[in-house]
């Protein structure tokens, strides 16, 4: 602070008599510590203090001692008969009617304040019919933004740490004398694909920040939390809660980050817990494989189904959690200043949302990279059979006999072969991979393997790398168009191989007893409600911290299982 | 006659009040204080979601749950009136 250099105000901002006399008592007591008198200003330490700022008073008691708190309370004794408890309320009072006299004396207003331009804006976004479907737009454009404008950046990172990275890795080991070994292994399919895990997320954050960054900045989020306070009370939450749901539906990641914006840690806790329950985007796939498989002709109708569930299911927690849990912590009743409406500035927006995306690659790439390597040193382990370390079949590896030792857990559920457990269980890692495991432990060709083309040079690869950088850029802004519009694209029908067809339904009829269909429908179930994926729990850990990581993991698991048992036992009970 | 003070919930949209005082809990009066909510205030009710209340303070704006707006009793000629 450089409070020396401004010139000394001419009106001096001075309190009642008796607070003066108080004030200037504390001021001597403190000065006489020489910490804080190089520390603070006196004058306005002793404020801050009289008006009750328990962290500044601890501070000051860590460098002063128990004499800053012998002073303190004296003061506070002498003022008790003039201010009772109301001590805090008179001093921003008195404050209050200081600028009220200063502002009457050097502002000429009309007498009746015009109508501002944020007012008539306010007038029909905060309008009681009007209102709720603005927002809703609005919503619908973040989500769109969130997953249609971004998937193509996505696919490109994905591609480009697929391809060409893992290409350059390998070549290097080889280069190294490393090549063909498990070292390679774990650095392509552990390593690469576990950060690459991370990675893909960027682009959504970076668009879900650039989004919240926008509105928050115009001063809209205020009116929001305003106009959709009646229905998130429901839940018992208030309006603000609305948008993290909203993005939970595109990815967990930014929706459990947008639980920043709320102010009390109570309900950004309640929300969080709810948001996981949105089917987020990653989850489709498996949906789409699965319908594709046992409900061929209704795979539409499932998938609208399963993201239904979701949102009864969070509705359903989240007025039982309200009384359970949280039973003794109604919401934190909220007052909330609407700024006037202002245009956002491009720095604060890259700031925001840089600095929020960063935050997270901090956190999350430690554990996802833990995660990663773990699963892969279960693959890579054989416990029978012939194979070695880092090169042996699926069904024979360390993963195998642990999800053969989860397969139980599962098998009410009507889905307790080890396939499908193992799937879960990567799952838990990422949605993304479901598929791609399943693809594996039914011993099946890797779904996604590339067509293996001739090797291509550095430079060939750097060109293709930014050629997919443009194209997927030149998508992004096809896709924009399409953020106003409200066309919902229909997922890309996607046809399963026959072979995995076949296998999948040999697998879900001989773990479910003949009922394979109702055995797929609470599997489907099951993925809907458990943990999104590794990235959500760390980004639930580094928001609420481990204990509420942990309540989150465990609930979900129950409520997926509990809903999965209902699916199959209640679909057997009625002859399904 | 003294004029009667009303929590301001019951002001309904459109009124144009004075703040008689804040009842209820120290930190809540406080931080309502702090926002320009100080007795002796004109308070203006924009809109009344139901749930919550949109409130101007001089140049201010504010959004307050009922659950706050209850604690802050104000006075009014609309209620000599009503």
């Amino acid at each position: 602070m450089t409070a020396g250099t401004l010139p000394a105000p001419g009106a001096a901002l001075r309190y009642a008599p008796p607070i003066e006399t108080e004030l200037e008592r504390l001021v001597t007591a403190l000065g006489a510590i020489p910490a804080l008198a190089e520390r603070y200003p006196l004058r306005w330490l002793a404020i801050q203090l009289l008006e009750g700022d328990d962290d500044l008073l601890a501070e000051a008691e860590g460098l002063g001692g128990p004499t800053v708190t012998a002073a303190l309370a004296a003061c506070r004794e002498r003022l008790a008969p003039h201010y009772g408890e109301d001590l805090d309320v008179a001093l921003v009072d008195q404050r209050y009617r200081f600028v009220h006299a200063l502002a009457g004396q050097a502002l000429t207003r009309p007498a009746t304040p015009p109508l501002t331009l944020s007012d008539r804006i306010d007038r029909v976004v905060t309008h009681r019919w009007l209102g709720i479907p603005i927002f809703l737009a609005l919503m619908w454009v973040v989500f769109k933004l969130t997953t249609d404008v971004t998937a193509p950046f996505v696919d490109w990172i994905d591609a480009t740490l697929s391809g060409p990275v893992s290409a350059w890795a390998t070549t290097l080991l080889g280069v190294a004398g490393l090549g063909g070994a498990w070292f390679e292994s774990l650095l392509v399919d552990g390593v690469i694909a576990g950060v690459g895990g991370v990675l893909v997320f960027v682009p959504v954050l970076l668009a879900l920040y650039f989004a919240l960054a926008l509105l928050e900045d115009s001063g809209y989020m205020a009116r929001a939390a305003f106009v959709m306070d009646r229905l998130m009370h429901a839940l018992g939450l208030h309006g603000k809660s609305f948008l993290p749901m909203i993005v939970g539906f595109g990815c967990s990641v930014p929706a459990i980050y947008a639980t920043r914006t709320l102010d009390s840690r109570r309900d950004r806790i309640l929300t969080g817990l709810l948001v996981p329950f949105m089917s987020c985007s990653a989850r489709l796939p498996v949906y789409v494989l699965i319908a594709a498989i046992f409900f061929p002709s209704h795979a539409g109708l499932v998938i609208f189904g399963l993201y239904l569930t979701g949102i009864v299911v969070a509705i359903v927690i989240g007025m039982l959690l309200r009384r359970t849990l949280f039973r003794n912590q109604p919401p934190a009743p909220f007052v909330l200043e609407l700024p006037p409406y202002r245009l956002p500035t491009l720095r604060g927006v890259w700031r925001q949302m840089w600095e929020r995306t960063a935050a997270f690659l901090r956190k999350a790439t430690t554990i996802i990279l833990a995660t990663s390597v773990v699963v892969w040193l279960l693959l890579a382990l054989p416990v029978r059979g012939e194979g070695r370390f880092a090169d042996t079949p699926v069904d024979q590896s360390a993963f195998a006999a642990v999800s053969g030792a989860t397969a139980p857990v599962f098998a009410p559920l009507g889905f307790g072969g080890w396939e499908t457990s193992g799937a879960l269980l990567t799952g838990f890692v990422a949605k993304e991979v479901v598929v791609s495991t399943l693809g594996q432990t039914y011993a099946v060709a890797d779904l996604e393997e590339e067509v293996a083309t001739a090797p291509a040079t550095f430079s060939e690869d750097l060109l293709g790398i930014a050629g997919g950088l443009v194209s997927a850029t030149g998508d992004a802004l096809r896709a924009l168009p399409g953020v106003i519009g409200i066309t919902l694209e229909t997922p890309e029908a996607e046809t399963a191989p026959e072979g995995l067809a076949a296998a999948v339904r040999a697998g879900f009829e001989a773990s479910s007893g003949g009922h394979g269909s109702l055995a797929a429908l609470a599997f489907l179930v099951f993925v809907l409600l458990y943990t999104p994926c590794m990235t959500t729990v760390a980004a639930a850990r580094h928001e609420f911290g481990s204990r509420w990581m942990w309540v989150s993991i465990v609930g979900q698991f129950a409520v997926a299982w509990l809903a999965a048992l209902l699916v199959f036992q209640g679909g057997r009970l009625l002859g399904g | 006659m003294p004029t009667p003070s009303l929590p301001l919930p019951l002001a309904g949209e459109g009124a144009t009040v004075r703040l008689v005082a804040i009842q209820g809990g120290q930190r809540a009066a406080h931080r309502l204080a702090e926002l320009g909510l100080t007795p002796g205030v004109t308070v203006t009710v924009l809109r009344d979601s139901g749930g919550a209340l949109l409130v101007a303070v001089g140049d201010t704006r504010l959004a307050l749950s009922y659950g706050l707006a209850q604690m802050v009793l104000v006075t009014g000629e609309e209620f000599r009136d009503a």
